[in-house]
């Protein structure tokens, strides 16, 4: 049953609170979790995972990348560029987002689909359909039907650092701010929430602020009870939904690092901790800067290594916290950008994308689909996957589709928000 | 006397004197102060005639006065529950024609019998909507024009889709002469040619009949189930929504002497407040994101958007490095929110100064602050305090044609351009804005690649592109004297000039005349957009939304939608569209627009009619949870201070607003928006959001109730009945009854104050908050007891104690007298401290 779902009945029934607001008995944890990471502003696959160097078109719009072509390497199965253009200031060597750190590290892992065609070159709507599958407006995110799926009633079931994060109702996101307000948050009667028990300072004696929370759980029992207005029921119970997890905050408090590090890093260490502490489901990992239509190697390049470096600590931390097993990575974009520069030495948008897959239910080490020399998508068998004209054109939605059965999606909620495509074995 | 002063002594003589409740109140019919029930059936005593005094006192109340026999051939007026107390009236005719069906609550028995108003639903208003009055048509040819013309857009069942609105109920569909208009001027978007006078005749002819026959009925059934706040309540929640602050006495008075007509004077006063206007700015900032430019998101974030070329006095505050005073910091971030609160500022100008709303996009002026001016280079203006750097003046930019909103740099600069989007990404959010049209809404997958660069110019020759394009294009080529960074730069004074391969400057599918327009293309837009009707729409989606919380409904599309989904989404549209027309017939003016919202059943329902369908209703409501924002400053409205660290700490950062902690540190964890990366508000609340209502509500609880205690009695807010020694034990260790009754007395205050809920002497909400308060009074006591008075036991905790000042003062020394408060002997002062952390969790504090 998922939160609306779940409100409705609760705001229906004349059985008023259902969940114990202190959290004394919980749903089974969850087992499975989900991060997307969005790149937000729309990538240049061509640029690592889909490279096609400095060669001129022939329709004399110049060449699709600015680094050699023959700077096209790979690990294991993965394609990528070995250096950067010879006029951009490149990353540094020992930074885990080089291209020729990150993909020899990660390519076992790794799976990179190409050519995905997301036939806009919107940034709202690219980013809708590649998040949720479908283009229309309304669907709500990969991320909020797992959380919705598994357990919607969980703190923080669904992390959102931004990004496309529409839930249609199914869950509450939430937003992370700095790793400390982790402490404030988990223990809510302590003036020194970050001291050991004994100096924490409460405010209240421990068996006096149990006799203020039974009030007020009692309290918000009558307040559901004595309401007329739909409104207000449902909103009475969203408001013992998000007590009804405080409890646990003290969990992820004790498994996040010491000093929670800023950027994506600090979201992928805190939503690692979160899913090791049994809170969360699934977690949106945002960074923008992506829209790069002026300057595009330099400043895509410096986006580009932010981009792997984060997803770097992601799988580290997962690792660190043996989840990798129960953990899937999804990394995307609104769309593409354009297989030639514009006058002002950026790309424009382009709606043939890429995606990359790791982690649990993931088999690595594989490019599934691709692009021509100007990055038209090329079109698959459905069944083998390999590339044959007159298959399958790849979009969101066949990711889509394969990731919810992956996920084992809720069967209603799967209906409910259908889509319409083929099923194709693309992750495993 | 300031505005709390009277509040807080209404509230003492209300609650010192009365110690009841009541609300707004009605009878079977009202003369002259009376309301006069004919027949009620009283159990032992029959067929009775009743009359009740009405008074007022705070808000209505009913006090029995007259009963005597009358026959059991009256018809009968409603029923007596001897048991609940309550009497039910099916229809009570006030003396200005509205008919409610009222239940009456009983209150006290002695010294006088005395009711209150329980609920009080309108079955009958004064005033119907006239049928709309279509002309006889052959139908069955208009559907057949119908289909071609409209049903692409709107649906078949005018049920509408992504790219339009359902002509179900829809904005111009209260007349059919407004409708034809609207068909004749602007259908079918971007090509009103191609559907001329008789065309526009036909069709709205035609979906007057087929959608909209029956949409005043269902109206009317619809609203008719929902039950409204009494006018005293409805003006505390306007009070605390539009100013974050309690009503005044006078205004309950005005309330208590005109009703409804009062309470829509109260509201329109408050809309002269500047709280009032910074409210404003908060509602219209979430669609606009200009704030992405306030200091808080960086020092210079405004001003480094603009021209030193076209403004070499930007930065007019530096004297450079070596000579920066003190105040330059302060001085640099005040004239950078001049710039950047500009866009934001025009709309409380054009609000304040009862000008068509119109006008916030035909302005032929900007607004500056003294320091803003500075940086534009303009003088002259006559500001009423030079040195205010908040005072907002109108101003004029030499050479450049002003077109209100729409060329304001801040928000030129918010949503950029490039030479590849050519200003489309601008003219999408000019239609999404102030059009409610959402370009970019598009249903189904596009056959082939979205980007087509074998078409030579796709955007006009491809029909998949051209669709959307032929509308958008025309308005993005009217931006094209406005370079990416939002400076003033005509094209054809440029070495490029404008695209050719772009659709001709026009909207809605009329070009542009050349002639007086070149260079002030945006000023002949914005009157076009100011005379489109889907203007007035769009400013009350974005006043729907900042009133209520959310969006008005959209028409239910899905095959699925069911019969009690229609039927809302036609009875809110209907009252929204009475609403809107409202605003249009005076002159624009958004007060006006503010005010019949809150008049509304959908700002004032308090309750669904048993027999109504819920399903229907779900969306009927004003509650909402309060943004960090609101909440921020109704916690210091209440308190006296803001959510920050212990106040004995708080003299430290008195004037900082980045001191607040639902300004900072909790800001966007508790669904705030920093008009930059994260722009949607969150309105259910997560773990994360419920810890932190727990959190605030014990750390205020800490630091409020010994505060208030410690001050002197005339200052305070929350005790005033009660003091440190008002304890419920006297000193044999038996209960006080005096102090119990004190205690109980603060409590119902509290309720009250803090919740707007006022509560009966007899209430069981009262007693449980009693409870809770003797519970932890007695496990306290215990406490003290069992650690034999040890010191640590009875002092408070150190961070709710009071050892400092506002100003930072040492209490321990003040002219000879130690004024610290620092030890809780008996437990009163932390068995407060839980009644407070109680309340200030609660629902009702928490939501609108």
């Amino acid at each position: 049953m998922y939160r609306r779902q779940f409100l409705s009945y609760l705001a229906k029934s004349s059985l008023g609170l259902l969940v114990p607001v202190s959290g004394a008995v919980r749903a089974a944890e969850p087992e499975r979790f989900w991060v997307m990471v969005n790149a937000g502003g729309g990538w240049d696959p061509t640029y690592f995972i889909d490279p096609k160097g400095d060669r001129n078109r022939l329709d004399g719009r110049g060449p699709v990348n600015n680094y050699s072509v023959n700077a096209i390497t790979s690990a294991g199965n993965i394609a990528f560029p070995s250096s950067y253009p010879p006029s951009i200031d490149p990353p540094d060597a020992n930074s885990p987002g080089h291209f020729a750190n990150f993909f020899p590290k990660h390519a076992e892992h790794l799976l990179v689909v190409n050519g995905i065609d997301t036939q806009t070159n919107n940034h709202d709507a690219g980013s809708r359909f590649v998040w949720s599958g479908k283009i229309e407006a309304g669907y709500p995110s990969f991320a909020a039907l797992a959380a919705a799926t598994s357990a919607p009633m969980e703190a923080l079931a669904y992390i959102s650092n931004g990004g496309y994060d529409n839930t249609a109702s199914l869950v509450a996101p939430a937003r992370i701010g700095d790793g400390d307000v982790f402490q404030l948050l988990a223990y809510p009667n302590a003036a020194r929430p970050w001291e050991t028990e004994e100096r924490r300072s409460p405010y209240f004696p421990d068996s006096i602020y149990g006799e203020i929370e039974r009030a007020r759980n009692e309290r918000l029992q009558r307040q559901i009870g004595n309401s007329r207005l739909p409104l207000q029921q449902t909103q009475l119970n969203e408001l013992v939904m998000a007590r009804t997890g405080d409890n646990n905050l003290n969990r992820l408090v004790a498994l996040l690092p010491d000093n929670v590090s800023s950027g994506l890093e600090g979201q992928a260490e805190v939503a690692v901790a979160a899913f090791a502490s049994g809170i969360a489901v699934s977690a949106n990992l945002h960074m923008g800067g992506f829209d790069t239509h002026g300057n595009h190697d330099q400043n895509h390049a410096n986006r580009l290594t932010q981009l792997l470096s984060g997803i770097d600590r992601l799988w580290d931390e997962i690792q660190r916290s043996g989840l990798q097993d129960r953990v899937t990575v999804v990394v995307g974009s609104d769309f593409g950008r354009t297989p030639f520069y514009n006058d002002g030495r950026g790309k424009d948008h382009w709606n043939v994308t890429s995606i990359m897959a790791m982690g649990a239910g993931v088999r690595g080490n594989r490019v599934v689909g691709g692009t021509d020399d100007h990055v038209e998508a090329l079109t698959v068998n459905p069944q083998t996957l390999l590339l044959e004209p007159g298959g399958v054109t790849l979009t969101p939605e066949h990711v889509h589709v394969a990731l919810r059965r992956m996920a084992g999606i809720d069967s209603q909620l799967d209906a409910r928000f259908g889509i319409d495509a083929g099923a194709l074995n693309l992750f495993a | 006397m300031s505005r709390f002063g009277h509040f807080k002594t209404f509230l003492l003589v209300f609650c010192a004197t009365s110690f009841s409740h009541s609300t707004l109140a009605n009878g079977a019919f009202i003369d002259d102060g009376f309301l006069l029930v004919p027949r009620i059936d009283i159990d032992g005593y029959g067929p009775m005639e009743l009359g009740f005094r009405i008074v007022f006192n705070g808000e209505y109340r009913l006090i029995l006065e007259q009963a005597q026999d009358t026959s059991a051939s009256v018809a009968n007026s409603g029923v007596w529950d001897s048991e609940a107390g309550s009497i039910s009236i099916d229809e009570v005719r006030l003396e200005s024609g509205e008919i409610y069906a009222v239940e009456l609550l009983q209150l006290q028995t002695e010294p006088q019998i005395l009711f209150g108003v329980a609920a009080a639903v309108l079955i009958q208003g004064q005033q119907s909507n006239p049928a709309p009055q279509s002309p006889p048509q052959n139908l069955a040819s208009a559907s057949q024009l119908f289909l071609q013309q409209c049903s692409s857009c709107h649906g078949a069942d005018g049920e509408g889709s992504a790219v339009a609105p359902a002509l179900i109920a829809c904005a111009s569909c209260g007349s059919y002469e407004s409708l034809l208009l609207e068909i004749r001027d602007t259908m079918p978007l971007g090509q009103p040619a191609s559907c001329d006078e008789s065309c526009a005749v036909e069709l709205a002819a035609y979906i007057q009949a087929a959608f909209n026959g029956s949409n005043e009925t269902v109206s009317n059934q619809t609203v008719g189930f929902i039950e409204l706040l009494g006018n005293g309540e409805t003006l505390r929640k306007a009070s605390e929504q539009l100013l974050s602050r309690l009503p005044t006495l006078e205004e309950f008075q005005l309330v208590a002497a005109n009703g409804q007509a009062g309470l829509a004077s109260a509201i329109d006063s408050m809309m002269e407040e500047k709280a009032f206007h910074d409210r404003l700015q908060e509602i219209f900032n979430d669609y606009l994101l200009t704030d992405k430019y306030h200091s808080r998101n960086g020092s210079e974030a405004a001003i480094g958007l603009l021209s030193n070329d076209d403004f070499p006095q930007r930065r007019w505050f530096d004297p450079g490095k070596d000579n920066r005073g003190d105040d330059y910091n302060v001085v640099r971030a005040q004239t950078n929110d001049g710039v950047a609160r500009e866009p934001l500022a025009l709309i409380s100008h054009v609000v304040a100064n009862d000008l068509p709303f119109t006008e916030i996009l035909t302005a032929d002026y900007m607004m500056m602050t003294p320091y803003s001016a500075r940086s534009y280079g303009v003088s002259g203006i006559a500001f009423d305090n030079p040195n205010d750097p908040e005072e907002f003046k109108p101003g004029r930019l030499a050479d450049i044609p002003h077109a209100g909103i729409l060329t304001s740099p801040m928000f030129l600069n918010r949503y950029p351009t490039t030479s590849t989007n050519r200003n489309r990404g601008r003219a999408r959010v000019v239609f999404d804005l102030f059009l409610d049209t959402d370009i970019l809404a598009i249903e189904g997958v596009r056959p082939g690649n979205a980007v087509d660069i074998t078409t030579p110019i796709p955007t006009i020759n491809n029909p998949q592109c051209s669709k959307c394009h032929s509308v958008l294009d025309p308005v993005a080529s009217i931006f094209q004297n406005w370079d990416s960074r939002g400076r003033y730069r005509p094209s054809r004074l440029s070495k490029y000039g404008w695209y050719i391969d772009m659709e001709p400057r026009g909207f809605n599918g009329e070009v542009m005349p050349l002639a007086g327009n070149v260079d002030s293309s945006v000023q002949w837009l914005a009157g076009r957009m100011a005379a489109d009707p889907k203007f007035p729409r769009a400013i009350t989606r974005i006043m729907v939304n900042g009133l209520t919380g959310k969006e008005p409904l959209m028409a239910p599309i899905s095959a699925d939608a069911g019969e009690s989904e229609l039927s809302a989404y036609v009875a809110e549209r209907t009252v929204l569209n009475e609403i809107q027309e409202r605003f249009v017939a005076d002159n624009y003016n958004l007060k006006t627009l503010v005010r019949e919202i809150m008049l509304s059943p959908y700002w004032r329902a308090s309750a669904i009619g048993a027999a109504a369908n819920a399903q229907s209703f779900t969306n009927v409501g004003a509650s909402y949870l309060l943004s960090p924002e609101q909440l921020d400053r109704k916690v210091e409205a209440l308190l006296g201070f803001d959510w920050r660290n212990s106040l004995d700490q708080y003299y430290k950062e008195r004037d900082s607003y980045w001191a607040s902690k639902l300004g900072r540190t909790f800001h966007q964890i508790y669904g705030g928006i920093d008009s930059d990366s994260i722009t949607t508000r969150l309105r259910s609340p997560n773990g994360m959001m419920g810890a932190m209502q727990l959190r605030m509500a014990n750390e205020l609880a800490c630091y409020a109730v010994p505060h208030d205690f410690w001050l002197p009695a005339s200052e305070r807010r929350l005790f005033l009945f009660v003091d440190t020694d008002t304890n419920p034990y006297n000193e044999e260790g038996l209960l006080d009854q005096s102090a119990l009754g004190l205690i109980r007395q603060n409590i119902q205050f509290l309720h009250e104050y803090l919740l707007g809920e006022a509560l009966t002497p007899g209430s069981p909400e009262l007693q449980h908050t009693f409870d809770l308060f003797m519970n932890v009074l007695n496990r306290g006591r215990q406490y003290i007891l069992s650690n034999s008075g040890e010191w640590w036991a009875i002092r408070l905790p150190d961070s709710c104690d009071r050892t400092r000042d506002f100003q930072g003062n040492d209490l321990k020394d003040v002219n000879g007298a130690d004024l610290r408060l620092l030890y809780d002997k008996q437990f009163v002062i932390r068995a407060w401290m839980a009644v407070l952390a109680y309340l200030l969790a609660d629902y009702k504090f928490l939501y609108s």
